[in-house]
């Protein structure tokens, strides 16, 4: 049986679609990463697993519950960090977890165990008497992840679980749902795919609404085996400079990387036309006034085929790094 | 059972660490003794604190919605109400958490009322001993209108993220039901059914009889009701996000 079922998911916020049609089914002990640009309806999936939201139609099932008619079935077996990390600011952190694990009904001769072992994982023993209002935005972070795993729950969905983190402390998360992997059922929310590729394999995109890639990292590593990036350096500025490229029709989209006064781009296209596509880029900018200097070209990453799924046709980017 | 306890529990000490509940008791106090002061000023021989009570429905409808206000609406603007409630608990448990934890709070206000108790029979020696029986049932009655007063506190808070709102919205409900029992065009010109309708769903008439030492099932029964009515309310509106 797999540990999450969804069929048909929708969501509506009046006229607008924020979740459209989504299906997937995750395996017992799998660890999933959920992708996607801001606004893509992530939240809004996560809040109808976790019985915080009914969906408008489809179904979901969670630890073989479902979710709109079995939901203290479902919320018994799920542990929840919602996107902002609530919690009761005037609280003192072990207070808190006694709190939380009294209502999800933990057997009060188990409770103190419990607690201790989830802040040992999330390496909060040291802050247990401190008020949560108090506390750093990172520690805050993980009283959430402790309250999310403090009930033992076969299900853990994490919405934005490394967002606020320092980088030190991405790592001890990323440690920490390896740990759980295998005993847990988890499925997490991020931006980026670098730390996805540390943690998991499997990887569901999802960009407006609907699921757009549900697969592995070495199946995306294969999709992008034939794709390389381009960097070059121009005496144009960005904007114009990045139109012209645009109009290029191979190129699947440019980025812009320029860093001080000296305009850097980057576009990702196909192996197979690179030459023409170069000399193709090169007459365009050269009618556009401009010239192409530095080139580089590397093997594209995984990150360029989030990109490109979740871009669409927009391609607006603006400097990065 | 545990759940309602815990969830009892952290409200009621979210009333106790914070500021503003305890200046409200403060200034409830204050009134409480203005009033009493007033009546022992009196000639006349006291063998209750009438006065005390009969301001009660006029001064919690500016107190319990202050009180209440932050009730949903803070987990609301705050986004705890998220994690409240993917926790295995049901909607009803946590509003019904709120009510008792609020009322908890409502009681610990009540209680250094007794001192006028204490000044009643102290005052009176041993010829005028303060009249326990009317003061037992003023005492039941305030705990049944503040119950109340709670309960339509608690629903105004659900609806809204804002607590100024929220606090503005009980107030306007509760001044409302007190008005239709005063207001006299409801008293004279108008039909029968509508006048007793009125008063029946005004809150000080039943307040009223408790404090002239009654214990009657029909007021009993209306504060219940609404009480339940209210919260019952509440829920839903608790569970309306759920169509939003
Ligand atoms: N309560 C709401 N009312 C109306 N629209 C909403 C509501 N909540 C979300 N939306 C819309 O639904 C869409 C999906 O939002 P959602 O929060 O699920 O995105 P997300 O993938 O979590 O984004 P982010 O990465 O920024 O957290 C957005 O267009 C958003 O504006
Ligand atoms: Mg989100």
């Amino acid at each position: 049986m797999p540990a999450i079922e969804v069929e048909n998911l929708t969501k509506r916020y009046g006229a607008r679609i924020a979740v459209d049609q989504i299906s997937f089914s995750i395996e017992d002990g799998e660890i999933v990463g959920f992708l996607g640009p801001n606004g893509a309806g992530k939240t809004t999936t996560l809040r109808m697993l976790s019985c915080f939201q009914p969906a408008t139609s489809g179904t979901a099932r969670v630890a073989g519950y479902d979710v709109f008619s079995q939901s203290i079935g479902v919320r018994e077996a799920t542990g929840y960090l919602p996107e902002s990390t609530p919690l009761y600011s005037e609280m003192r952190v072990f207070k808190y977890l006694w709190y939380r694990a009294t209502l999800k009904g933990v057997p009060r001769r188990n409770r103190r165990g419990y607690i201790e072992s989830a802040m040992a994982r999330c390496d909060i023993g040291d802050v247990r008497e401190r008020i949560i209002g108090h506390l750093s935005k990172g520690y805050r972070q993980r009283v959430g992840l402790a309250d999310a795993l403090v009930h033992r729950p076969s299900v853990l969905i994490l919405d934005e679980p490394t967002s606020g983190l320092d980088p030190n402390q991405v790592r001890d998360v990323r440690d920490l749902i390896k740990e759980i992997a295998g005993e847990t059922t988890v499925l997490f929310s991020t931006h980026t795919i670098p730390w996805v590729e540390q943690v998991c394999e499997r990887v569901i995109i999802i960009n407006q609404g609907r699921i757009v890639l549900d697969g592995t990292l070495s199946g995306m590593r294969k999709q992008i085996e034939p794709w390389a990036r381009v960097e070059f350096r121009t005496s144009m500025d960005a904007r114009p400079a990045m139109d012209a490229v645009r109009s290029v029709a191979p190129i699947f989209f440019v980025e812009n990387l320029t860093v001080g006064d000296r305009t850097t781009l980057r576009y990702l296209t196909e192996k197979r036309n690179l030459e023409a596509t170069r000399a193709q880029v090169q007459t365009v900018l050269a009618s556009a006034g401009g010239a192409v200097e530095n080139v580089n070209v590397v093997d594209a990453v995984v990150e360029d085929l989030f990109t490109k799924l979740t871009r669409g046709s927009e391609q607006i980017v603006g400097a990065r790094r | 059972m545990s759940r309602l306890f815990a969830l009892t529990k952290r409200e009621l000490s979210a009333y106790f660490f914070a500021p503003v509940p305890w200046v409200l008791t403060f200034f409830f106090l204050l009134l409480t003794w203005y009033f009493f002061q007033w009546e022992m000023s009196q000639a006349y021989v006291q063998v209750t604190y009438a006065p005390v009570f009969m301001a009660l429905d006029f001064i919690l409808m500016f107190l319990v919605p202050l009180l209440t206000m932050n009730s949903v609406a803070e987990e609301r603007s705050r986004n705890t109400l998220e994690t409240l409630l993917t926790a295995p608990v049901h909607d009803w448990q946590v509003i019904l958490s709120k009510w008792l934890g609020t009322f908890s709070f409502y009681v610990t206000m009540l209680v250094p009322t007794l001192v006028y108790w204490a000044i009643l029979a102290y005052l009176g020696y041993d010829i005028h001993k303060p009249d326990a029986g009317p003061i037992l049932t003023a005492y039941l009655g305030a705990l049944f209108l503040g119950g109340l007063y709670i309960a339509i506190g608690i629903f105004a808070s659900s609806l809204t993220e804002n607590a100024l709102m929220s606090a503005f919205l009980a107030f306007f409900i509760l001044i409302t039901m007190l008005s239709i029992g005063v207001l006299p065009f409801m008293r004279e010109s108008a039909p029968s059914w509508m006048r007793d309708t009125a008063e029946y769903l005004s809150q000080n008439l039943h307040f009223a009889e408790f404090l002239k030492g009654r214990i009657d099932a029909y007021d009993v029964t209306y504060f219940v009701t609404l009480t339940a009515f209210f919260l019952f309310l509440a829920v839903r509106s608790l569970e309306s996000r759920k169509w939003r």
